[in-house]
C-alpha cells in the first residue's frame, strides 16, 4: 500500500492537526447554530446575559466560518501546496505556530462574544486585541505558504494554489482595512472604529461581501480544484477555463459589496455599481461550477458508488444554486422584498451548508485515510448516511426559510386602503414560528451528519476495520 | 489627497487597466497552440512524486 503517511518528505503532522480542529469546531459551531435556532422558537432559552441570542449568534457564525471553514482551509492549503509543489512545507515551527495561534484567536474571539466584548461589525466582531493577534498569525500563514511556493520543484504553480493564495492575501487586506480602530485604553477591550457613518457601512460591506467571496468562495474553490480531480481520478475538465475563472472572480467580486446597502444613504451610483458587478458574477461562478461538474464528463458512473464524490458534486450544485440566487437578490427591486428577511438566511445557508460544508466533508473524507495511513475510511455506508441526512437537513432548512422570507417581506410591506401598515411586528414574528421549527429540524439533521462523520473518522484513525463492509466488497470483487 | 481620489479620470484609468489586464489574460490563455501545455498543467495533481 502506498500512503501519504509513509512518506516522510511532507509535513502531514500539521495537516492532521488542522483536520481534527476542523471536525471539532464544526460540531461546536453547528451545535451553537441549532441552539440559537431553538432560541428563535422558544425565547425562554435566552439565558441572560451570557447565553442570549445576541451573544451566541456571533459564536455560531465565527465558529462555522472561521473555526470550521478556516481550519479546513489551513489543512487543505498546507496539504495541496506541498503535494503540487513537490516540497515540504516551509518551517515546521512557524506552521505549528499558525495552528496554535489560530486556535488561540478562535477561543479569544468566542470568550469575548459571550462576555459582551464585540466590535459590532458583522463577521468581524472580535475587538482590537484579538484582531492584532490574528494579523500576526495571518502574516505567518502567508509567509509559510509563500516560502513553500518559492521553493517549489514543479515549475508551474497549480491553479488550486492561485485560489488559496488569493484567499490568504485578500483576507489580510480586508482584515486590515475593516479592522482599523483606536482602542480606548491599552488595558481595556473597547475600541472605536476609524470609520463613521455611511463610509463605515461601505467599508463593512466591502469587507463582509469579500469575506464571502474570498474566504468562503476562493479558498474553497482552491479545495475544489484539487480534490474533485483527485477523487474522480481525472484532471479538471478545462484548465484554461480555471484560469479565466480565477481572474474574472478576482476582478469582479471586489465591487459587489454595496448590494448589501440598497435603499440606504449610500449614493445611488454605488448601489447600482454593486448590483451590476453582482450580476456579472454569474459568469465566473457558473463557469467554475461547470468546470468542476464536467470533470466527471465521460465517467459519470463513478458518481454511483462513491459517496465522497457525491459530496463534492452536490456541493458544486449548491455552489451553482447559491451563486445564481445571490446576484438575483442583489437586484434592487428583488432586494426590496428580500432584504432583512429570512430569505437572506436561507440563501446564506444554501451556500454555507451546501457548498462550503459539503466540499469540506468531501475533501476531509479523501484526506483522512491518506493522513493516517489507512487504505480507506472505516465505513463507506456511514459516509453515505452522512451525505443523505445532511442533504435532507439542508433541503428542510432552505425550503423553510425561502417562503418564510417572502411571507415576512410581504407582511412588512402590506398596507390597507387608508395607507396604514396591516401587520404589527409581533404578528409577523408569530407567522414565522412554523418555519423556525422546520429550520431547527434541518439544523439537527445536519449536525447529526457531522457527528456520524466524527465517529467514522475516529474509527478510521484508530485503524478499525469494518469486517461486514469489507467482506461484502470482497464478495463483490470476486463475483 | 482628497481631490486625488475624487478625480473621475482616476476611476476610468483603473477600470481600463483592470479590464485590459483581464482581456489580455483571457486571450493569452486561449492562444493557439497552448492547449497541450494547459493539459499538462491539469495533470499536476496526478504527478505527485509519491504516487
Amino acid at each position: 500500500m502506498s500512503s501519504a503517511a509513509e512518506t516522510p518528505n511532507y509535513n502531514y503532522d500539521i495537516v492532521r492537526k488542522f483536520t481534527l480542529a476542523t471536525l471539532f469546531w464544526g460540531v461546536i459551531g453547528l451545535s451553537a447554530g441549532v441552539f440559537i435556532a431553538l432560541q428563535m422558537v422558544f425565547p425562554d432559552l435566552n439565558i441572560e446575559p451570557y447565553l442570549s441570542f445576541g451573544r451566541l449568534r456571533p459564536v455560531h457564525t465565527s465558529a462555522v466560518i472561521f473555526a470550521f471553514g478556516g481550519n479546513a482551509l489551513f489543512a487543505t492549503s498546507y496539504y495541496v501546496v506541498q503535494r503540487t509543489c513537490g516540497v515540504r512545507l516551509h518551517s515546521d515551527k512557524l506552521s505549528n505556530f499558525t495552528f496554535w495561534g489560530y486556535q488561540a484567536f478562535i477561543v479569544m474571539a468566542a470568550l469575548g462574544y459571550v462576555l459582551g466584548v464585540n466590535q459590532s461589525k458583522e463577521y468581524a466582531e472580535p475587538e482590537w486585541y484579538a484582531d492584532l493577534w490574528l494579523t500576526v498569525v495571518w502574516v505567518a500563514y502567508l509567509y509559510v505558504y509563500m516560502m513553500t511556493i518559492i521553493k517549489r520543484k514543479v515549475s508551474h504553480l497549480y491553479v488550486a494554489n492561485w485560489f488559496y493564495l488569493a484567499f490568504i492575501i485578500t483576507v489580510a487586506i480586508l482584515h486590515l482595512g475593516n479592522g482599523l480602530a483606536l482602542p480606548v485604553s491599552l488595558m481595556g477591550a473597547k475600541s472605536y472604529s476609524a470609520y463613521a457613518g455611511v463610509q463605515s457601512a461601505m467599508i463593512q460591506w466591502w469587507y463582509g461581501h469579500n469575506a464571502v467571496g474570498f474566504f468562503l468562495t476562493a479558498g474553497f474553490l482552491g479545495m475544489m480544484y484539487y480534490f474533485v480531480p483527485k477523487q474522480a481520478n481525472r484532471p479538471i475538465y478545462s484548465y484554461r477555463l480555471s484560469i479565466v475563472h480565477f481572474w474574472s472572480l478576482i476582478f469582479i467580486y471586489m465591487w459587489a459589496g454595496p448590494h448589501h446597502l440598497h435603499y440606504t444613504s449610500l449614493p445611488d451610483w454605488a448601489q447600482t455599481l454593486g448590483m451590476t458587478f453582482s450580476i456579472m458574477l454569474w459568469m465566473p461562478s457558473w463557469g467554475g461550477m461547470i468546470n468542476g461538474v464536467m470533470t466527471l464528463s465521460g465517467a459519470w458512473h463513478k458518481l454511483r458508488d462513491d459517496p465522497i464524490l457525491q459530496f463534492m458534486i452536490i456541493s458544486l450544485a449548491f455552489y451553482g444554486m447559491s451563486t445564481f440566487e445571490g446576484p438575483l437578490m442583489s437586484i434592487r427591486s428583488v432586494n426590496a422584498l428580500s432584504h432583512y428577511t429570512e430569505w437572506t438566511i436561507g440563501h446564506v445557508h444554501s451556500g454555507a451548508l451546501g457548498w462550503v460544508g459539503f466540499i469540506t466533508y468531501g475533501a476531509m473524507y479523501h484526506l483522512v485515510p491518506k493522513l493516517w495511513g489507512r487504505e480507506r475510511m472505516y465505513s463507506t455506508k456511514l459516509i453515505s448516511m452522512h451525505l443523505w441526512i445532511a442533504t435532507l437537513g439542508i433541503v428542510l432548512y432552505i425550503a423553510a426559510l425561502w417562503p418564510a422570507g417572502i411571507n415576512q417581506g410581504l407582511m412588512w410591506r402590506e398596507y390597507n386602503d387608508m395607507g396604514f401598515l396591516v401587520n404589527s411586528i409581533i404578528e409577523v414574528v408569530v407567522a414565522m414560528k412554523p418555519y423556525y421549527m422546520i429550520r431547527v429540524l434541518g439544523g439537527l439533521l445536519y449536525l447529526t451528519g457531522a457527528l456520524i462523520m466524527a465517529y467514522n473518522v475516529w474509527k478510521t484513525i484508530r485503524g478499525d476495520v469494518n469486517e461486514k463492509e469489507y467482506a461484502t466488497e470482497q464478495q463483490g470483487a470476486a463475483a | 489627497m482628497k481631490e486625488f481620489f475624487a478625480d473621475p479620470g482616476l476611476g476610468l484609468i483603473g477600470l481600463l487597466f483592470f479590464f485590459s489586464f483581464f482581456c489580455v489574460a483571457t486571450l493569452w490563455t486561449f492562444r493557439p497552440g497552448g492547449k497541450d501545455k494547459y493539459a499538462k498543467h491539469g495533470d499536476i495533481p496526478f504527478k505527485e512524486n509519491e504516487e
